[in-house]
């Protein structure tokens, strides 16, 4: 009797969650297991109501799949490259002058285009041999990028590049090399306030996505500073003081009123990164090269990848 | 019914895929079971914000660890409740996070009845407190079966048992849970 009872309230739950039964009308089955029943299932359709799980927020179920695919493909094409390769001794039988022409040849290759040696870096960490050619890498992106809103869409990957490399660092048990990826971090939070005022007030409009952007980063950095030792989370203590700063700086640059951008006067040619002091003038400025302008659209964030 | 005319690849054959370097297979993989990992990550954190970085970082895990997954009759969704579960535990390890399910204190909606609204949180209280009271297995069991809304089977693979021991424990569980709410309304009386 005990194991059908068990049976039946397995079977009540079903048809009560699938069919929408409700306890009564899938006990009428079952009347000589009602009594015992009723109580249980109550219960069960109670704590339902009452404590059941909440689905995911819409935007974090659109953005996420996208965000998720980049982080993926920067961890598997470390993952790639850290694979040991198989040992290879052919080269060994080789003669000596056509081992070094090969040699000579794969230099060339690189030199000539180095979009290979950009590729190879792209899965590289702070401290490693290819790690400038990454961030140099990132700046010629940038410098390509036409719009403010492409920069900004740049800068927050690039943010999550560094954090990224962070968490690959203490994984690692590399944290001798975390500052490098912090300051990184601390540098792009600098270019994105810089962007953030030269977008100004139109631009503004996506200030929401950015400042949910940097919360989320300073959850992750959170979470990485209950993992490493004491001395190391003084680094990113301030990481998340900078982050905060940065929002608390976006901020002001919505609240503030803005002047005419196409008032005599009001433009001032600037760079990313330069007068990011207490007081800036955050007056809406052009690109920062004279470039086409772009018809204004919504910013392509995330764009790690063109893909997923 | 129409049948579909391609048939969706099996999660076995999106992970073989996966561990070749397809990161689209295992992005399919999060498709599937995104909602679902969330859902129980939610029940077990405060804030919305903390569970889709919990959620994130249980995928970016199995996939990190995707080379020791075996299935062995333990399907995929099982693997990635293993990693939740073990991510949930580093993170009221941290001090200041308490073990939580939903917010207690949600805000009533500005239509809702203010007297009826402080009897449901009160019942919600009253059965979050029953619930965390009762033993780990019978409180993962309850969220897993009842809350989640999961089949006996999906539950006895991620919990490791067999579905005829994962029935047993579903119904000590909530004979378990209804003594204690009992225990407190007799107290109040």
């Amino acid at each position: 009797m005990t194991r059908e009872i068990e049976a039946i309230l397995d079977e009540c739950l079903d048809r009560i969650q699938a069919q929408g039964l409700s306890v009564e009308e899938c006990l009428a089955s079952y009347p000589e297991a009602a009594e015992e029943l009723r109580a249980l299932l109550s219960l069960a359709s109670d704590l339902q109501q009452s404590l059941g799980p909440t689905n995911p927020r819409p935007d974090f179920v659109a953005s996420s799949s996208t965000r998720m695919a980049n982080r993926l493909r920067a961890r598997a094409s470390r993952r790639h490259s850290q694979k040991p390769e198989p040992r290879r001794p052919a080269h060994r039988w080789l003669p000596r002058p056509a081992y070094a022409l090969a040699s000579l040849a794969l230099v060339l290759a690189l030199l000539g285009s180095g979009v290979g040696v950009v590729a190879a870096s792209a899965s590289s960490l702070p401290g490693d041999a290819l790690y400038g050619v990454k961030r140099a890498g990132e700046q010629v992106r940038l410098a390509l990028s036409i719009t403010p809103e492409g920069d900004q869409a740049l800068l927050l990957s690039f943010a999550d590049e560094r954090l990224e490399e962070a968490e690959l660092l203490i994984d690692a048990g590399r944290l001798e090399d975390l500052g490098g990826a912090l300051e990184g971090f601390e540098q792009v939070l600098e270019q994105l306030e810089a962007v953030g005022a030269e977008l100004g007030e139109p631009g503004l409009g996506s200030l929401e996505a950015v400042q949910a952007r940097l919360a989320h980063h300073i959850q992750v950095l959170e979470r990485v500073r209950s993992k490493v030792p004491q001395q190391a989370q003084q680094a990113i203590e301030r990481a998340i003081e900078r982050s905060n700063q940065s929002r608390e700086n976006l901020q002001k640059g919505r609240d503030k009123d803005h002047p005419n951008p196409s008032a005599p006067g009001q433009v001032k040619k600037e760079t990313p990164g330069e007068n990011r002091g207490q007081g800036q003038d955050r007056t809406p400025k052009p690109s920062k090269t004279p470039k086409p302008k772009k018809t204004p659209g919504r910013p392509d964030w995330p764009t790690q990848t063109s893909e997923g | 019914m129409v049948e579909p005319t391609q048939k969706m690849p099996s999660d076995a054959t999106l992970i073989r895929l996966a561990r070749q370097g397809e990161v689209d297979a295992f992005g399919e993989l999060y498709k599937r079971y995104m909602e679902r990992m969330y859902r129980y990550i939610r029940m077990r954190v405060d804030e919305d914000q903390t569970a889709e970085d919990l959620t994130e970082t249980v995928f970016l895990r199995a996939f990190e660890a995707l080379d020791t997954y075996q299935e062995r009759g333990h399907p995929f969704s099982a693997f990635l409740y293993q990693i939740a579960r073990n991510l949930l535990a580093d993170h009221y390890r941290k001090p200041g996070e308490e073990l939580g399910m939903e917010v207690i204190g949600a805000v009533a909606s500005e239509d809702a009845d203010p007297h009826a609204w402080a009897m449901g949180q009160e019942r919600r209280a009253a059965l979050k407190q029953a619930l965390e009271a009762l033993p780990k297995d019978y409180q993962e069991v309850i969220r897993l079966r009842v809350l989640m809304g999961l089949s006996s089977t999906e539950v006895a693979d991620w919990l490791g048992r067999s579905p005829g021991a994962t029935r047993v424990l579903l119904h000590r569980a909530l004979k378990a849970m209804r003594k204690t709410l009992e225990g407190e309304d007799d107290t109040r009386d």
